[in-house]
């Protein structure tokens, strides 16, 4: 059981390796996950659904596949999971809305297939928040994810069960999504690295919507280098989503090992002011890790951000509005079925007028090129993902209207990462949030590298 | 705030499952997000004047 405990934290590469020395197989390691799945289910809650028979009915064709020595590269055989809004064909898929329990996708998303075709394990759907974007409470039903590090709070969200699940060893990484946040900050809670790529670079065909134009699918990982091996298998076009971008798309892993050296980094301290309340060891930890990133020979300098104060309107007005065109008739049908908070987003964004609307695409367009100017002086922004470590349930009210560190860079469909920082005095985890250029996530990745080679924040484990 | 048509069946929703305290606290957010987009409509519009 100790030597199953150590394969539930293996990287993406080293599980590889194991496989292709036949030193393990991907069947052993599923069962592996599958039986720590169990173990920890009535205490975590990250799953939804286990596909214990798809899952070991891949793994014996992965398993074939090495035998044969013909593997269809490194995450063939590595067993992951997607939240639960994540179409998947035959099998359920809730979105952990009443709406939605009995939903079952005759095909799969488009990410989904990706990863399927580059010969993964799919191990079963994750929990969030509803829709992904309600509160959880401690008493909901289905239970809410707890986070591993102390079961008494909340892991974050809304991709809750994806970070509880990659923290606590029961995957090899996870798919979330993130429309104001919802990678990094449950990757910052639990202590997992959390990526929203550029939007436009990962399609969303398939995936359960919360807005459409601010919508993103990434990954969570415990490396930075995990994350860009599932990026590069999920990155690309795809003509079945509006919003897919038609670039070129370099492998991120091949190019994980450049320098930092000479890149400058900008602080956005007024953004990080306003936002407001950052505890003081959030604060201790993220002027360390700035003062790492300078001795591995960044530049740290502190940037503008021109007309970010309009950003909160925006945010709120453009999510709040495509939830609600989302949700219309199904919330005059059913209105019974939804939650409580997430209701309220759904009333909220009846009161905004088209006119209402139209002048947040106004902003956005305006907070883009401001952020756009500030990105020509610095590489990367560093700012703390979240203002405190994990709370307890019910504290987080998710503050869609007010300045945000994390909002803003779904406005400009911009790259962020979360990688942990440190730790509180508690022993809950730190994040630290990097936001690169459009479409430069080689560099943006290389730099979240570097840092993370620099501590072993990464290494650690919850209990 | 959007003026709400109380004949819409969305409206009539929200009348019947959401409480007046709740809706007052929806409303009380709205108001202080268009207050902002109405600033901001002020500025791209003094923007656009040079």
């Amino acid at each position: 059981m100790a030597e199953d405990a150590e394969a539930g934290f293996w990287s993406i590469g080293e599980l590889h390796r194991q496989f292709t020395s036949r030193a393990l197989s991907p069947v052993e390691v599923t069962a592996i996950y599958l039986d720590r799945i169990e173990a920890t289910h009535d205490e975590l809650h990250a799953f939804l659904l286990v596909t214990s028979e798809l899952a070991f009915r891949q793994a014996r064709a992965s398993e074939q596949r090495y035998v044969d020595g013909a593997p269809l590269g490194v995450l063939d055989g590595i067993p992951l999971a997607v939240k639960d809004v994540y179409d998947t064909k035959g099998i359920r898929t809730t979105a952990q809305s009443a709406l939605f329990a009995d939903r079952v996708p005759r095909v799969d998303a488009a990410v989904v297939e990706r990863l399927a075709s580059h010969g993964s394990v799919l191990l079963g759907k994750l929990a969030l928040t509803e829709f992904g974007a309600g509160v959880a409470g401690p008493t909901d039903v289905p239970p809410p994810a707890r986070n591993p590090w102390d079961v008494r709070l909340s892991p974050g969200g809304s991709s809750s069960g994806p970070a509880v699940a990659v923290a606590a060893g029961l995957c090899a990484g996870a798919l979330g999504t993130d429309a104001g946040g919802s990678i990094r900050e449950p990757a910052s809670a639990c202590g997992v690295v959390g990526l929203k790529p550029t939007f436009g670079l990962v399609s969303r065909r398939g995936c359960i919507q919360l807005a459409e134009t601010l919508d993103h699918c990434g990954p969570l990982t415990r490396s930075v280098k995990d994350a860009a091996i599932v990026l590069d298998a999920i990155a690309g076009f795809d003509p079945g989503d509006a919003g897919s971008a038609e670039v070129a798309t370099p492998s991120v892993v091949e190019l994980l090992d450049q320098s930092p050296l000479g890149f400058k980094v900008g602080v956005p301290a007024s953004l990080i002011e306003a936002a407001g309340g950052i505890d003081a060891e959030v604060r201790d930890a993220f002027d360390a890790a700035l003062n790492t990133l300078q001795a591995s020979g960044a530049h740290v300098v502190e940037v503008a951000l021109p007309d970010i104060e309009y950003e909160p309107a925006v945010f709120a007005t453009i999510l709040n509005f495509e939830a609600f065109a989302f949700h219309r008739s199904d919330a005059i049908a059913h209105p019974e079925l939804y939650g409580r908070s997430f209701f309220k987003r759904l009333v909220a964004g009846s009161m905004f007028s088209a006119a209402d609307y139209a002048q947040a695409l106004r902003g956005r367009s305006l907070v883009r090129a401001g952020l756009e100017r500030t990105m020509q002086t610095v590489d990367v922004l560093a700012l703390p993902t979240r203002p405190r470590p994990a709370q307890p349930f019910g504290t987080e009210t998710g503050g869609w209207a007010r300045p945000s560190l994390r909002h803003p860079f779904n406005v400009t469909g911009q790259p962020a990462i979360s990688i942990p920082c440190g730790f509180s005095g508690d022993g809950l985890p730190i994040g630290l949030q990097l936001v690169g250029r459009w479409f430069e996530e080689p560099q943006l990745l290389a730099f979240a590298h570097a840092y993370e080679q620099a501590h072993d924040w990464s290494s650690r484990r919850p209990g | 705030v959007k003026a709400w048509d109380e004949s819409d069946p969305f409206v009539i929703a929200v009348r019947k499952h959401q409480t007046a305290e709740e809706l007052a606290e929806i409303e009380a957010i709205v108001e202080n997000v268009t207050t902002l987009l109405a600033r901001l409509e002020e500025s791209l519009e003094n923007d656009a004047d040079g």
